[in-house]
């Protein structure tokens, strides 16, 4: 009995070799993040093409190449010529975490929000719907494909939309 | 003292490769069929169909709109001027993503595969749950997506602390889902990254991180085969539209012509830094 204890001791001892929780400086990853109110429609608009960023879904419809910038909007792609796809709008939908679309209609969600938006103009979309308090945990608690100490996240403070570096003193998270 | 030893050794392998190295013998004859996430073929006043990535999040499907957040799986349906809230679920931890079949649902998570069927009503109900391998510590990154009789699963550890890389777990997994109240795994095929997949036919196109697209023969389920690699860039996911496959990497698309899988040609990179 002891010896299968102490087998099992050994392999729970192998794999979780995580050390202490930091003091001192550390450099790390803290949490941004946004100061834009999520529930407020003004902010969903059409705007002029922008550099891709952290892209995060794919969808294609026609024509159309849609692709989404994690809490960001969506990169509107005419792809009428695979050989040569021009990016015409960005629509921005701050917080977006996913989408999907037919010829007239976005649904998009932000925060514990679901939009639908009319695309029928891809140069002017108008909000026509919200459902409220449909999504839950959104925010990301760790930094994605980083490992080391963090600043913990405050959900208090906003949703995370990122992480950037920063000295970190007496850090309480690490992955 | 020898025997312990041994018995660890034993241990930290199997710990270290999971159950990667198993093949399962089960031989299969059919599978043409391919297939793209989302069957809304609605397209008022514009015969299209909206394809979505795999890691598609939430589609539309005849006239309802199904979501999903890290534990919900969330039903609404589309009204003339809007949606209304009609059906909630509680999925599981920090599932990932959505993709449709025919009336099935498949929605992968970090810990595991669940099939939804969608009824009459339009209100999923959940017919299986498949547990991944799991160990304290490690979580997976996982789109699962689908045809008529099997699903195909990409697992990718995350791995917390980096002394704990040496258990990562990258593979592909086939399951076997005519039966969708008891999916079957048929084979798991070491991959070094993968994330988003696609699936035409007898092939299956993957991103694996790092290391760009692969094209993988299936026509034999048990013994999936690289037939072609795409390298040099970072790839996430895929779209699947006919001859044409669009892939997004971290600040890219790139589009291909795959009507030779073997010979494939890039139409375009679109690269904004």
């Amino acid at each position: 009995m002891k010896f299968y204890l102490l087998i099992l001791i050994s392999i729970i001892a192998l794999s979780s070799c995580e050390k202490e929780i930091g003091t001192g400086t550390h450099k790390g990853m803290a949490p941004i993040y946004s100061d834009i109110d999520f529930n407020d429609p003004k902010y969903i608009k059409a705007s002029d093409p922008r550099e891709f960023g952290d892209l995060g879904a794919i969808v294609e419809r026609n024509q159309y190449i849609y692709v989404m910038e994690k809490y960001k909007g969506i990169h509107v792609v005419n792809n009428a010529d695979p050989a040569n796809p021009v990016t015409i709008k960005f629509w921005e939908i701050p917080g977006i975490f996913l989408f999907t679309l037919d010829s007239e209609k976005l649904y998009a969600g932000n925060g514990s929000n679901l939009w639908v938006v009319d695309i029928t103009d891809v140069n002017n979309i108008k909000v026509i719907d919200v459902e409220k308090n449909v999504f839950v945990n959104q925010s990301d608690m760790v930094p994605d494909g980083y490992f080391g100490f963090f600043e913990c996240v405050d959900p208090t403070k906003g949703l995370v939309i990122g992480w950037t570096e920063k000295e970190l003193i007496n850090p309480h998270c690490r992955k | 003292m020898k025997n312990l030893l041994f018995f660890l050794l034993v241990a930290v392998g199997l710990f270290s490769c999971g159950e990667g190295a198993e093949v399962f013998t089960q031989s299969n004859e059919s599978g043409t069929f391919s297939t793209a996430n989302g069957s809304d073929k609605s397209g008022s006043g514009n015969s299209g169909q909206t394809l979505s990535g795999s890691y598609a999040k939430i589609l539309k499907i005849n006239n309802n709109i199904y979501a999903i957040d890290k534990s919900n799986l969330t039903t609404f349906a589309i009204k003339e001027n809007g949606v209304d809230k009609i059906d909630v679920q509680d999925v599981g931890f920090n599932i990932e993503n959505l993709f449709n079949h025919q009336d099935l649902l498949f929605i992968g998570s970090q810990s595991g595969m669940f099939i939804y069927q969608i009824s009459e009503s339009g209100i999923p109900k959940k017919k299986a749950q498949e547990n991944y391998f799991s160990l304290p510590g490690i979580r997976f990154c996982d789109p699962v997506i689908a045809d008529s009789e099997y699903a195909y699963v990409t697992l990718m550890t995350t791995t917390e602390g980096a002394c704990r890389r040496r258990f990562q777990i990258n593979e592909l997994r086939i399951y076997d889902v005519r039966n969708i109240t008891s999916p079957l795994l048929i084979s798991t095929t070491q991959m070094e990254g993968p994330k988003g997949i696609g699936v035409k036919g007898n092939l299956l196109y993957v991103c694996d991180g790092e290391n760009g697209l692969k094209v993988m023969d299936i026509s034999d389920k048990t013994h999936p085969k690289v037939i072609n690699t795409i390298e040099g860039f970072k790839a996430f996911d895929l779209i699947i539209n006919g001859n044409k496959l669009s892939v997004i990497g971290e600040d890219k698309l790139k589009q291909y012509d795959i009507t030779d899988p073997e010979n494939i040609i890039e139409y375009s990179t679109i690269l904004f830094t």
